[in-house]
Parts: structure tokens; C-alpha cells; sequence
């Protein structure tokens, strides 16, 4: 048999009768599991089977070893729009990750408008893109974003609604920006390497500096001008600027008075966080 | 004799003619480089410049060749950008009740070699009113939304730094160079626009936390209860919205001038209040807030901003004169000359400049600094900025948060300034002169980028 007259006589005919027949089949295969609620294992044990493709990506993805199905899905099925909306996202995902997305203007569309969680994370389908839509397109269980799926991938998701050159510029542009950001974290060491009492004594503002590069690294991620910059590289310029007074002043034999003060950036965001979270 | 003399009054008329032309000359050739602004000689453009900037950067497409008319272009773009064809479907450019469809050509032009990103001048075209009130900001001066970009470029840091690093800024300055920044495009739609949010991607942060000010304010914590529930297609007038947001009191009306109200200039300057021409600017809040307050009470919440300002006021002038105290007795530490040069600093020419610390370097001094200096921005850009933005949003906490923060910091710098006295006096006595930081502020691959790329 020749490979068109298997496409054409065999396989054709039965993926169509299968798209058909598959709404019904679902119906059976959901009568005959119940009405839930299901734990994790059932949940692998017969999704395994029926989307395998898509519990490997979850078992390969960063959510295997925090989230189960459960987490983002609930316990019962046709909870399907509920796992699409931010909600389900930004109960784990808080702090600067949720803050740098929610004043993103993608963040504010999704916040002001009404978005149709029933819809699927597909190009086209939805006015500004909620978290799934960019991070699991498409039904996508591992990380749509993730750095090692290659810039084709972020490209394709972002010219559903941005011209291509647009997007290469962007996303070329948020690299710089992160390079920047590295070349600060780097200096941060090397001063710190200077200190007389060993880079130890440097801790805490390292770890300011690294948490401010992170700040960057969300800020060009989720196009947030507020993280890439005032939250980012102003922050790590603070940070750069009170490692070498640390250094300079056990030079000259005193304590530096500014080690001890929490960043007015950070105070701020940290306040702004608990307000946001009590009155959630 | 008489006569000689008369002929000698043409010298400093002439000398004052050539001095004019060659100012303005001089002028011109500065803003004659590849960048823009003062400095434009000093930078050149990221390519994602043009995104932000079209009218001075923007260059089209040139991948794709020929002339379309709007049902071509949506044909192909309903594949290649879907999700921008369906906002336009949806917009009210796609259906206007009044005239034929406002479509891809009509904005962007019809050879795609040739394509334009539309400046509010194209918007202006149709939405003469909203373009001209834009620009009538233009006589109140910065800040303002009109002249955000061209004084973004011409920020001394933003010369300085690596343009890599400061296309950030760029993204909330093109407010003066496309409407999309409130308008989200392609939907356009003003009931977007005049929500809140609309205004928090830029109006946000440590510097400017507008954001968190407003929804601590009686008149956000409504907004929040009910605000998803009002009809934002509703005009900002009297009577439409039950309590106050961003766009009703800076945008009145549906007005597109954000700089005719503003007295204290964002908390930026400081002024008299009571000056004739800022009485004329206090009228018009007093008539916004009269919308639903009594005059009188109106008139103090007011007078209790002015009180505010007064008080942060004199802490900033505190803390800047123990600033200037340490520079005259060269105790800040890099002394100006140990630091690493603005390339406007103009460091060994005729007129070289000492950038020291916030009050001299404004915006300019968060980085490549002494650690009082910073401490003294962060209090002055951060703190008070956060107090002056709670103060007119009516957060009270806020306000105190702030005064608490700057009373805080300002510890902190008169402590710190005792700390280098002493340290400085040890060591004049000791070796003769302040201890000379070495290279500690001029070694680092981020500085050293910058100063090759400089």
C-alpha cells in the first residue's frame, strides 16, 4: 500500500471519525471516572495514557517537583479556565514576579479588562496575554519561556499580536539590558573580593545586588519599565555604590554606617507588597 | 568728536548680533547629532529606539515589498499578527458611527517600504482637540507628557550611561511620542484609557509611587470596591464616576493636559504657593475638587499639601547643607576628582566641572557617588518624593511613612558625616591629607564599559 493510500484510506477516515467521536468519548471516559475530587496519582494515571505527550512536559517542566495537577487545576474537572486565569499563577508566584507583571501593560489590560478564560491560550484568541498564555502556550505543561526553548519560540508567541521585527528588537533589547545587569553583579564581586575581612563581609549587599539583577531580568521579561529600571539598575548602582564604602571604610579602620540600611527601594516595594497582600 | 562716539555704540550692537547667531548655531550643531536633544552628539540610538521614538528613529520594514489597500493588509496580518487584527475589529476605528472605517492605511500608509508608526500628529489629524491640548503643555514646562522624551535624552545620565541600560527610560518618556501609551492600541478604546491602571506602568515606584498612593486614598479604596462595576465609557465629568480616579482630577473633562493644574511640579520644585500665577493654578484643583467637596474644605487639604512640602522642604535643605559643608572641607570620600567622570563633567578641559552629590547633579547623582550622597538621594528622590505623591493623593500613612523615612535617612547623614570627619581629621593629622581611595571607584567591568563606551 502506497503512503498516500494510507493516509488517505486509513488514517484520514479514522483521525476523522476520532475528532468526531471524541467529545463523546470524553463524556464516557468522564462518567466513567466520577465527578472527582482526584488526587495527584489519578490524575498521571489516566492522563498518562490519554495526553501523554503533555505529562511528560509536565514531568520534564519546572513545575514537577512544586506543583501537581491539583494546584493549578482543582481537584474535579472543568476547572479548565480557572488554571488559564492569572489567579491560579500568582498564589505561588508572588512578590516582585506578580508586581512586575501587574504594572506591565500587559498586566493592567488583563487586570482592567474582561478576559475569557474559556478561550484557549492560542495567538488571536485573548486582547492581552495573562501569565499561561505566554508561560504555557497553547496547552504547553512546561515553560513556553523558558531560556532554553531558543528566541523562535518567545518570537512566536509574541508576534501573535507584535510585528516580528518589533519583537526581535525587544527581546534583543532586554538581553542588553541583562547584560548590563551582569556586568553590574560582576563589579559588585570583585569589589567585594577586595574587602580587608574576605568577600563574607559583603554578603548581604551581594545578595541585594543579585536580587536587583533578578529585578531587571522580570522587568525586561514581563516589559515592566518600572523593574527594569527603578526596582533594577538604579538599585544595583545603590548596591555598587555601598560595597565600596564598606570596602573604603574598613580601609580607613571605621564601620560603614550605610551597611545597615535596608534600600529605600526595597523598603518601598516591601511595603507597597504587604498593603497589596492584606488586602487580599 | 560727537559723531565718533555715536559710531562707537555699533560695536556692542554688532558684537551682540554675531553672539546671537553664533548661539543659536551653536545650538543647532549640538542637536545635530545621531541622537537627539543637547547631547545628541554624545549618543547614538539603540534600534529599538524607533519603537519609542518613531518620528526621530523609526525605520520601516524593508523585507516586504509593494502597495496595499486595508483588506490586504488584514488579509495577511490576520495570520501573521492575529491578535492585533481582532483589537482593531473590536476598536471603534473599525466601525465609527459617523464616517468610514478608520484603517491600517489610514495610520500607518499604504507602501510597506515606506510604512510610519503614527506620532500624535497622525492621531492629531483626526482627534484635533485631544493632539492640541497635548501641546499646549508645552507653556507650563516639565514635567509634563509632551516634553517627557526630550527631557529624558536630555538627562545628564542619560548621555552617560550605556544606552543599552537607559533605553529603559525611554519607554515611559515616549508619552510624548505616541498616544498607545495610554491608549492601548489597537483597540484605542477611552474606557481603558480612563482607568486607573492605565497610568501605573509608568506611574509607579520608589520615586513616584502614584500607584500605591491612590488606592490607600479614601478616593481609591472606592475605586476598588466598586470601580470594575462602573460605565467606564462614561465622559470625566460631574456626576459619572462616584468617586475620583487618575484621568478625573490630572485629565478633567477628557482635557489632554496634564501641566495646567500642577504647582508643585511632581514634588520637584519647590515654590510659593501664593505667587498670582500659582493662585490661577490652585483655582483650578479648587474647582476639580469642588465637583463633590465643599470649597473651604477643599482650600485646606490644599493648604495642608503646601504645610507638607514646607516641612520636607527644610529637612532636604538641612541634609544638602551637611553635604556642601563636607565638599568645602574635602571630606566626602571619593572626593570628586577620585571618582569616575560624566564625560560632561568635562574632566581635564578649560571648564571642568566638580558633579557633586544630588542637589548639583539633580537626577544625575545615584550612581558614581559617595555613600552619604546616595543616602541623600534616596531621601530626597525616594522619601520625600513618596511623601509629596501621598501628601496630594491623600494617603496619610503614606505621609507619615515618608517624614518617618526622611527624619530616618537624615539621622543617618548627620551620623555619618560626624564618621568622616573624624575619620578625615585622624588622617589629615596622621598623614597629611584625606585617604586617597585608589582605584576602588574606577576599577570594574560595568565602570569600565562605561567610560570606554563614553
Amino acid at each position: 500500500m502506497r503512503a498516500t493510500d494510507l493516509l488517505g484510506r486509513c488514517l484520514l477516515p479514522a483521525a476523522a471519525t476520532l475528532a468526531i467521536a471524541w467529545p463523546a468519548l470524553a463524556e464516557d471516559a468522564r462518567q466513567a471516572v466520577g465527578d472527582g475530587p482526584f488526587a495527584q496519582q489519578d490524575c498521571v494515571e489516566c492522563h498518562a495514557a490519554r495526553d501523554p505527550a503533555l505529562v511528560a512536559q509536565w514531568r520534564t517542566g519546572p513545575h514537577a517537583s512544586a506543583a501537581d495537577c491539583v494546584a493549578c487545576h482543582g481537584d474535579r474537572h472543568g476547572a479548565l479556565p480557572a488554571a488559564r486565569a492569572d489567579s491560579a499563577c500568582i498564589s505561588c508566584h508572588e512578590g516582585a514576579v506578580a508586581h512586575s507583571y501587574a504594572t506591565s501593560k500587559h498586566g493592567v489590560l488583563i487586570r482592567i479588562g474582561r478576559p475569557d478564560w474559556t478561550q484557549p491560550l492560542e495567538r488571536g484568541r485573548h486582547r492581552a496575554p495573562g501569565c499561561a498564555y505566554c508561560h504555557l502556550h497553547d496547552g504547553d505543561h512546561g515553560d513556553t519561556m523558558d531560556v532554553s526553548r531558543g528566541p523562535e519560540v518567545r518570537e512566536w508567541v509574541c508576534s501573535g499580536c507584535h510585528a516580528p521585527r518589533y519583537v526581535r528588537e525587544q527581546l534583543d533589547a532586554g538581553a542588553r539590558l541583562l547584560e548590563v545587569a551582569s556586568l553590574k553583579v560582576e563589579e559588585a564581586d570583585q569589589i567585594a573580593a577586595r574587602h580587608p575581612m574576605g568577600d563574607n563581609a559583603s554578603a548581604d549587599l551581594l545578595t541585594s545586588a543579585r536580587r536587583h539583577a533578578r529585578n531587571v531580568r522580570l522587568g525586561a521579561g514581563h516589559q515592566s519599565p518600572d523593574y527594569q529600571w527603578w526596582h533594577g539598575q538604579p538599585a544595583l548602582d545603590g548596591d555598587l555604590i555601598r560595597l565600596r564604602d564598606a570596602v573604603a571604610r574598613a580601609a580607613r579602620g571605621g564601620v560603614s554606617g550605610t551597611l545597615t540600611r535596608p534600600s529605600a527601594v526595597d523598603a518601598r516595594a516591601e511595603s507597597a507588597r504587604l498593603e497589596a497582600s492584606a488586602e487580599r | 568728536m560727537a559723531r565718533a562716539r555715536v559710531r562707537y555704540v555699533w560695536v556692542p550692537v554688532v558684537l551682540t548680533a554675531i553672539a546671537l547667531a553664533a548661539g543659536f548655531a551653536w545650538v543647532h550643531w549640538t542637536k545635530s547629532g545621531p541622537g537627539t536633544g543637547l547631547y545628541s552628539r554624545l549618543w547614538s540610538p539603540e534600534p529599538v529606539q524607533g519603537w519609542w521614538d518613531p518620528m526621530a528613529f523609526f525605520r520601516p520594514v524593508q523585507s516586504v515589498a509593494g502597495v496595499f489597500e486595508a483588506a490586504q493588509c488584514i488579509q495577511c496580518h490576520e495570520a501573521i499578527t492575529p491578535g492585533i487584527v481582532a483589537d482593531w475589529r473590536a476598536s471603534r476605528h473599525s466601525h465609527p458611527a459617523d464616517r468610514a472605517p478608520v484603517a491600517c492605511p489610514d495610520c500607518h500608509g499604504t507602501d510597506h517600504q515606506k510604512l510610519r508608526l503614527p506620532t500624535p500628529e497622525v492621531c492629531g489629524g483626526c482627534h484635533a482637540k485631544q493632539h492640541g491640548e497635548l501641546l499646549d503643555e508645552r507653556r507650563y514646562g516639565f514635567p509634563s507628557h509632551v516634553l517627557a522624551m526630550e527631557r529624558a535624552v536630555d538627562a545628564k545620565h542619560f548621555a552617560d550611561k550605556p544606552k543599552a541600560e537607559v533605553q529603559a527610560c525611554v519607554q515611559c518618556h515616549s508619552v510624548a511620542t505616541k498616544c498607545d501609551s495610554c491608549h492601548t492600541r489597537h483597540r484605542f478604546d477611552p474606557a481603558e484609557a480612563r482607568r486607573p491602571e492605565a497610568c501605573i506602568t509608568c506611574h509607579s515606584g520608589p520615586p513616584h509611587p502614584d500607584d500605591d498612593t491612590f488606592f490607600a486614598s479614601a478616593h481609591g479604596r472606592v475605586y476598588r470596591e466598586k470601580g470594575d462595576g462602573w460605565d467606564w465609557s462614561k465622559p470625566l465629568a460631574k456626576g459619572n464616576y462616584e468617586a475620583p480616579t487618575c484621568a478625573y482630577c490630572h485629565m478633567e473633562g477628557g482635557r489632554h493636559q496634564v501641566a495646567h493644574k500642577s504647582l508643585w511640579k511632581f514634588g520637584l520644585l519647590e515654590v510659593n504657593p501664593h505667587t498670582s500665577g500659582n493662585r490661577v493654578l490652585r483655582e483650578r484643583w479648587v474647582a476639580v475638587c469642588t465637583d463633590c467637596h465643599d470649597e473651604a474644605q477643599s482650600r485646606t487639604w490644599l493648604a495642608d499639601l503646601d504645610a507638607e512640602r514646607k516641612t520636607a522642604w527644610r529637612t532636604l535643605y538641612a541634609a544638602e547643607g551637611i553635604l556642601k559643608e563636607l565638599r568645602a572641607d574635602d571630606l566626602l570620600h571619593p572626593g570628586p576628582a577620585e571618582r569616575p567622570p560624566y564625560p560632561l563633567d568635562d574632566p581635564g578641559g578649560l571648564w571642568a566641572k566638580a558633579r557633586v552629590g544630588y542637589f548639583e547633579g539633580q537626577a544625575s547623582a545615584f550612581y558614581n557617588v559617595s555613600a552619604i550622597e546616595r543616602d541623600y538621594f534616596e531621601m530626597w528622590y525616594f522619601d520625600n518624593l513618596g511623601a509629596y505623591k501621598a501628601a496630594a493623593h491623600g494617603d496619610a500613612a503614606g505621609v507619615q511613612r515618608g517624614h518617618a523615612a526622611m527624619a530616618a535617612a537624615f539621622a543617618e547623614i548627620q551620623a555619618e558625616a560626624a564618621t568622616l570627619r573624624a575619620l578625615g581629621a585622624a588622617e589629615q593629622s596622621r598623614d597629611g591629607r584625606r585617604r586617597d581611595p585608589g582605584d576602588l571607584w574606577l576599577a570594574g567591568p560595568y565602570t569600565e564599559l562605561n567610560r570606554a563606551s563614553n
